[in-house]
């Protein structure tokens, strides 16, 4: 009905169906016991009634799309392999699904990013473990704040608005089929090295991947890139959709480096860049180059390609970028921690030619690492790296295939 | 195909894309400077010119794309 059609949060999501592959993502999330199909689907019924913005379907047309909401039910399926979104969930832009005692939440990017679905995510198990284990949480409603307001986020950076100059050095990105590596790290012992260096956890995190990178492809000079969350700095905390940045970093090497010869320069551009105005500049460079593309009127094809170039030229690709999540679920719940054993979070490689997605939980940081570069061995030169280091490895493993 | 069917393939996208009269457009002409296109305008004729010749250009080579004539070149050498 043409009174339902919606375009308001369009935008905030679009980027990901500019992107060439389809990138759709998955949580994984081990309990502690097999987990229960039917509870599972009441589970996320009860809080899908309360969550009206995970309640729609995207109507896509020749030069415009819209969203409107989707009454058809929204199934929870057996077992872990990948299915279509939105041709095989009913026009849902998620789905969940079990195996043995393993969640899986799969989800188009277009819909949220890691944080917005986390929030949807933890209601969900929450639901779950009340009718599982009578756990007595309170059953929240997901209000969705109004999409923030770009051309106000463009006018206050004018500088948004300037050309691509194309003067930006970028590396090639490695386009085999990808494989995977989980590695996990004792958190405590990472903080501690961030301590002795007096920096971030995150910047030692990023600059042992770095270092591990170097090792790893070869090469003296890597080219690196992480997210960082908007919700706070643009004012809406609690969003669902897309709101977040990217920042590119660069490292040069002389012969055996070590942590501490780069770590501070990269905290130093870290925390630079994690200033909420610097965020937000960035924010809006980002967003309005994808606000252009919007506007073009051409095929839904053309607009693909042209902002493929333009993130090329704009200098985003790198040798790998960091997703750091920190701990998905805690910050609705801490209580919830109790019935999860395990995390993972496993996004496509897009934009480099590795991805690393870290997430915090029980004490451990979870490295879901994808690879498209075609060699082999990364595992090893992450814990040897680390471990040169003083940080601590619990686990370190190459898996194949990929999820893609 | 011929070097001056692949000029006139370039005139003819860029008046479609950015309204430009083939008349206005020489080898020499500059994308950003005499044509004054922006880099989405740019971004948007290669994108065309793909679709048109049915090839993929390295994002790369983009770069060198400084003026008419090497779009040209680079089509001619591509296309077969």
């Amino acid at each position: 009905m043409a009174q339902n059609r919606s375009s308001a949060y369009i935008f905030q999501g679009v980027m990901y169906f500019y992107r060439q592959e389809k990138i759709c993502c998955r949580y994984e999330i081990t309990l502690r016991d097999e987990v229960d199909l039917a509870l599972l689907q009441a589970a996320q019924d009860e809080v899908l009634s309360r969550a009206e913005y995970f309640r729609q379907q995207l109507v896509w047309e020749k030069r415009d799309a819209y969203l409107e909401p989707n009454d058809q039910p929204c199934l929870v399926f057996q077992g872990s392999q990948l299915r279509e979104i939105p041709e095989e969930t009913n026009g849902y832009l998620f789905y969940f699904s079990c195996e043995g005692p393993v969640i899986y939440l799969n989800w188009h990017h277009f819909l949220s990013d890691g944080r917005g679905m986390a929030s949807f995510a933890a209601l969900v198990l929450e639901a779950y473990c009340n009718r599982r284990y009578g756990a007595g949480f309170v059953g929240m409603t997901l209000v969705t704040p109004p999409p923030y307001d770009e051309q106000a986020l463009f006018d206050r950076f004018p500088s948004c608005h300037a050309k691509n100059d194309q003067s930006e050095q970028v590396p090639e990105i490695a386009e085999g089929a990808a494989h995977r590596t989980l590695v996990r790290v004792d958190k405590a012992s990472l903080v501690q090295r961030a301590l002795a260096s007096g920096v971030k956890p995150f910047s030692c995190l990023t600059a042992l991947l770095t270092l591990s990178m170097r090792q790893y492809l070869g090469r003296d000079e890597i080219f690196y890139s992480y997210s960082a969350d908007t919700r706070d700095d643009i004012g809406a905390p609690d969003a669902p959709y897309n709101c977040v940045t990217s920042f590119q970093g660069r490292a040069a090497f002389g012969p055996d480096p070590r942590l501490e010869d780069f770590v501070g320069a990269l905290d130093r551009e870290v925390k630079s860049n994690l200033e909420p105005e610097r965020k937000l500049e960035r924010m809006a460079q980002q967003m309005n180059w994808i606000y252009e593309v919007s506007k073009l009127k051409a095929p839904l094809k053309i607009k693909q390609r042209v902002f493929q170039m333009g993130e090329y030229m704009g200098g985003v690709p790198s040798d790998f970028w960091i997703s750091y999540l920190g701990n998905p679920l805690r910050p609705t719940s801490p209580e919830l921690m109790d019935y999860i054993e395990d995390f993972e979070v496993w996004v496509p490689p897009d934009g480099a030619s590795i991805c690393v997605e870290a997430a915090s939980v029980n004490g451990q940081i979870i490295l879901c690492i994808q690879d498209k570069t075609l060699r082999s061995g990364l595992a090893d030169v992450i814990r040897a790296v680390m471990e040169q280091e003083q940080v601590r490895v619990i686990q370190a493993q190459d898996r194949t295939p990929a999820f893609t | 195909m011929q070097r001056s069917e692949i000029l006139a393939q370039i005139k003819a996208i860029l008046e479609d894309v950015a309204e430009i009269s083939p008349d206005e457009v020489t080898e020499d002409s500059v994308l950003m400077d005499d044509l004054d296109l922006s880099s989405m305008e740019i971004l948007t004729i290669v994108a065309d010119l793909e679709e048109t010749f049915g090839i993929r250009i390295p994002e790369k080579e983009l770069r060198g794309f400084v003026t008419v004539s090497d779009l040209a070149d680079y089509l001619t050498a591509q296309v077969v």
